[in-house]
């Protein structure tokens, strides 16, 4: 009951007007960088922080968390559209949801992450106002043996990816993983296969690879391959709207998404991308017709784009709750407390409460403003599609490298997303997969980082990751979910 | 006559007064942040600019981010597009000193036209509230028993806590190699395993612990500084016995090859700027300590640091 | 039916997964040449990157074989040969990425957008040049200005006054 009483003395706060006005321009703020590719929430926070001085503190937190949220929506709007996704988190969505937009099913796509994105964000909030204590001891008891135990898991979630030739997706698989490697090893301060270019010292930027694999590779290949088709690239069949069947396919996936978000966000490795994988392998799995996955399967985008919008609101849980940045816009949310005297920290919720729960309260109506600001321009943004191919490539390519560049302001960083193009051209040619290589590039350094680290600290025991209950169990699922079909199948024969 | 005189010299120098002040307002200054935008570089380069404008020493100033491998990309591109430019202004610190060791760059400090040093910040140890550890002398006792069971966590491998933790080891008398470093990508990730318990002992700026220390979630042991600091009750490893004291300085350097005048102008605008009730204001609420150090007292300053970062990367067999 | 075709038409085939296991003893290579430093660990640097490069050499060599023998799983070869790769559409798109990165700093983001998106728009057969360069400069120049004036963030201005 006392958290009731302070959610709604929080909602008082949060409902006033001026509240209310910084709450929308932060959430249309978001929603504006998460369309573009190549700023993402984090940048933009901070470049308003210094400009934000002279607001009051609540005003000023209530509309930047109203970017951070805001920018989930938005992310999701140019992977489903222009294969472009512009923060890692909408990589999977970009997959299934531009499938989507091939067939004519732009509207449903954008509607499902839209609604999807609002289920997602209010249960988080629920969940971050009243769980969030449990949520966030959860969360610390995973060291590094337990964080490379859940990569393991992840990792088997590339099954779903794979496609027709597991040689194939394997070999995608490791050259993602081998991307990964490219820059200073974390833990040892070594450089690895950057070849003497600086500009290869921090790494190849995921997004990089991902706009490179599915944006310029797909260019290219409409280009050179489907020369003679010369009409707008996606023609809109049906209603743009939902149809009752695509309401019955998303719930489901809605809520498992949220399920899988929300505590990753709070995990301070968990990160958003993990969660969307694996709700997707989770979709496919559960799906009455897992072969529609890859070509346009509904649940493939309303899974991951909740799970990612869940993680975002996690994120804000461990940030609230303990001072805990785990994601780089929480970094920035935090400098952003400190800017106004407010200490950051687990004594947050006892010193300014009154500014923490209209924040909290805010985020309830950020997500509702969000929804009605997102729903009408799904008309606005399928009409996008009407533009003829030659335009419309070209304009992908304007944002492509537009985003590449504005993350690192390196002209180095747009002949290597050509080259990843031609990498993508080829994989394309030869019936590749793609998505194996983000996973892997994703999941390895995390994966390999988290290994060394609980190596390190049991000094070279690698019983440590059985005499730990957490990752003891979490790698005797892992087996099961590996060899336990084959078992099953073996067991039928005899 | 005399009278004339005087009056004479005085308008003659209330001219000349005159003349350097409006030298001194610079046109425009281009500033160059060798890191993305968000982090501390970008950040005492945003406030410096906005006081430097506020203080009226520059007109207009131009900010660009340049970030990646320690600093050094910005750092090139400084030296190669800014030289001679007496209106450029990089930022830098002692993360960059140790960039360039750690990297193998090809441009160094050296390379460039040290103007001042700025802020610092101190480095403290924790352990969580729960720990066995009370006390330093707790940690070092377990150190000299056995390196490899205290678990160091803190920022990248070749970094400020990374480098504290081999200088602590040192002191002790314990080969630094022996440090079993913990790198973490992101605060909040390092203060997880403290609070967590998944490491023995956290090193970081003393800002980014400060909420957890005053909760009462981490213990402070001791703090990097030469002194005590003034509002935190926390000891110094010197006062503790142990010999190391390390600061996380910025500061700015001007372009390769200007001339005496244009540094001249350049720390003299510095000047002002840190006197200035905007730069006052910009360090008290970020909590930055205020270490300005200006010119040739600053190169030197520099020099030494190169050396010191050097030595104890070497010993931690992270300089090839 | 995937017709496996003939060996000469899978030269392509062969040639990726030469690619492969060339990328695999590259990096076995490259392994090679970093440092033992294990620490306390016991594992350094090089496993993760051991590892993936015997991976990648097993299955290049694995590739190479299905190449060889029977061809891709599920690659038509035929299907492809029926509709030729357009070289010269793929050259005008590489050209535009190339000269935009080329571009990008000493002319500024607007200028080299433009161009991209001219050269780009040609590939797909468009050779209405001015009304693209008009396109293309409206949305580099819209863009330009959100991230320049809008959040203070930097696109190279190039040789534009503004």
């Amino acid at each position: 009951m006392e958290i009731l009483n302070s959610l709604l003395s929080g909602f008082s706060l949060a409902l006033t007007l001026t509240n209310l006005m910084w709450c929308l321009v932060g959430v249309t703020l978001g929603t504006a960088v998460g369309v573009l590719p190549g700023i993402g929430p984090a940048v933009t926070v901070a470049l308003l922080l210094p400009v934000t001085t002279k607001v009051d503190p609540s005003g000023a937190l209530i509309m930047f968390a109203g970017i951070y949220y805001g920018a989930m929506y938005g992310g999701s709007t140019t992977s489903i559209l222009l294969n472009t996704p512009g923060e890692s988190a909408t990589i999977i969505t970009a997959m299934e949801g531009n499938q989507m937009a091939k067939r004519g099913r732009a509207g449903p796509a954008l509607a499902t992450s839209a609604i999807g994105s609002f289920v997602a964000g209010t249960l988080a909030t629920i969940a971050l106002t009243f769980v969030s204590p449990l949520v966030v001891d959860v969360a610390l008891s995973f060291g590094p043996p337990e964080y490379f135990a859940l990569m393991v898991l992840a990792f088997v979630t590339v099954s779903a990816v794979l496609g027709g030739s597991a040689l194939r997706g394997l070999t995608a698989l490791f050259i993602g993983l081998g991307i990964g490697l490219v820059g200073i090893d974390t833990q040892s301060g070594t450089a690895r296969f950057a070849f003497g270019v600086p500009q290869l010292l921090d790494g190849i930027e995921v997004v990089t690879v991902a706009v490179g694999l599915f944006a310029v590779g797909e260019t290219l290949w409409s280009a050179a391959k489907d020369y003679k088709v010369q009409e707008s690239v996606m023609q809109m069949s049906g209603s743009i709207w939902m149809k009752a069947d695509d309401w019955k396919r998303s719930i489901g996936p809605w809520l498992r998404g949220t399920l899988v978000g929300f505590p990753f966000g709070a995990m301070p490795a968990g990160g958003a991308e993990i969660p969307t994988f694996i709700s997707y392998a989770m979709e496919k799995k559960l799906a009455r017709n897992p072969e529609e996955f890859g070509k346009g399967a509904i649940e493939g985008v309303a899974g991951p784009e909740a799970a990612n919008n869940a993680s975002s609101t996690g994120t804000m849980t461990s940030l609230l709750a303990l001072g805990l940045p785990t994601s780089a816009t929480a970094a920035i949310l935090l400098a952003a407390f400190q800017q106004y005297g407010l200490q950051p920290g687990p004594l947050l919720f006892v010193n300014s409460a009154d500014l923490v729960w209209a924040l909290i309260a805010s985020m309830y109506i950020g997500n509702v403003m969000l929804l009605v600001l997102n729903l009408p321009l799904i008309g606005i943004w399928v009409k996008l599609l009407k533009i003829p191919k030659p335009q419309l490539y070209a304009g992908i390519l304007i944002f492509a490298t537009l985003g590449v560049y504005g993350m690192r302001q390196s002209a180095f960083d747009i002949f290597l997303l050509y080259a990843i193009g031609l990498l993508g051209f080829l994989m394309r040619r030869y019936d590749f997969p793609t998505a194996p290589v983000i996973i892997g590039m994703i999941l390895g350094p995390l994966a390999e980082a988290q290994l060394r680290r609980a190596l390190a600290i049991s000094q070279g025991d690698w019983m440590i990751f059985l005499h730990k209950p957490l990752s003891a169990t979490l790698l005797a699922i892992t087996v099961l979910m590996v060899v336990g079909p084959w078992l099953l199948r073996k067991l039928k024969r005899t | 006559m005399k009278y004339l005189h005087q009056s004479l010299r005085a308008g003659f120098i209330a001219a000349a007064l005159f003349a350097a002040a409006s030298a001194s307002a610079l046109d425009s200054v281009k500033f160059m942040i060798p890191a993305n935008p968000g982090g501390g570089w970008d950040q005492t380069g945003r406030s410096l600019s906005a006081s430097m404008q506020k203080a009226g020493v520059v007109k207009n100033v131009q900010l660009d981010n340049k970030g990646g491998a320690g600093g050094t990309i910005g750092l090139a591109q400084f030296i190669n597009t800014a030289k001679g430019d007496g209106n450029a202004i990089m930022v830098g610190g002692m993360v960059m000193v140790g960039g360039i060791i750690l990297n193998k760059s090809a441009v160094n400090l050296g390379m460039v036209t040290p103007l001042a040093r700025l802020t610092g910040e101190y480095e403290v140890l924790v352990v969580p509230a729960n720990s066995p550890i009370k006390t330093l002398k707790d940690l070092v006792d377990k150190i000299k028993a056995d390196p490899g069971s205290v678990s160091w966590g803190g920022g990248s491998a070749g970094g400020t806590d990374h480098i504290l933790a081999g200088m602590i080891l040192g002191a002790v008398g314990v080969d630094p190699a022996k440090v079993n470093y913990i790198a973490y990508a992101g605060g909040g990730e390092a203060q997880a395993a403290i609070l967590g318990g998944h490491v023995t002992v956290g090193v970081s700026g003393y800002g980014e612990f400060a909420g957890q220390i005053k909760a009462g979630k981490f213990r402070a042991l001791a703090l990097s500084s030469d002194k005590r600091l003034a509002g935190i009750d926390v000891p110094t490893m010197k006062e503790l016995g142990v010999n190391v004291e390390l600061a996380n300085w910025r500061g700015v350097f001007g372009a390769p090859g200007i001339s005496d005048a244009q540094k001249k102008e350049l720390i003299a605008a510095l000047d002002t700027t840190v006197k200035s009730p905007a730069w006052r204001e910009v360090l008290t609420k970020n909590d930055w300590i205020d270490v300005y150090l200006a010119g040739d007292a600053f190169g030197k300053y520099v020099d030494e640091e190169n050396k010191r970062i050097g030595d104890i990367l070497g010993k931690l067999n992270l300089k090839k | 039916m995937a017709g496996p075709g003939t060996r000469n038409g899978r030269a392509g085939q062969l040639a990726v997964a030469a690619a492969v296991l060339v990328l695999g003893i590259g990096m076995a290579l490259g392994t090679l040449q970093l440092p033992e430093a294990t620490g306390y660990a016991g594992v350094g640097p090089r496993l993760v990157p051991a590892i993936v490069s015997g991976a990648l050499m097993l299955l290049g060599l694995l590739l190479l074989k299905e190449a060889w023998f029977t061809g891709f799983k599920d690659v038509d070869e035929g299907a492809e040969a029926a509709n030729p790769t357009h070289w010269q559409a793929f050259g005008w798109i590489s050209g535009a990425m190339i000269i935009d990165g080329i571009l990008m700093v000493p002319a500024g983001f607007v200028i080299a957008g433009t161009v991209l998106f001219v050269l780009a728009a040609r590939g797909f057969g468009s050779a209405r040049w001015i009304q693209n360069a008009i396109v293309g400069a409206s949305i580099a120049a819209l863009t330009y200005a959100f991230f320049n004036y809008g959040l203070g963030l930097n696109l190279p201005r190039g040789l534009l006054p503004f």
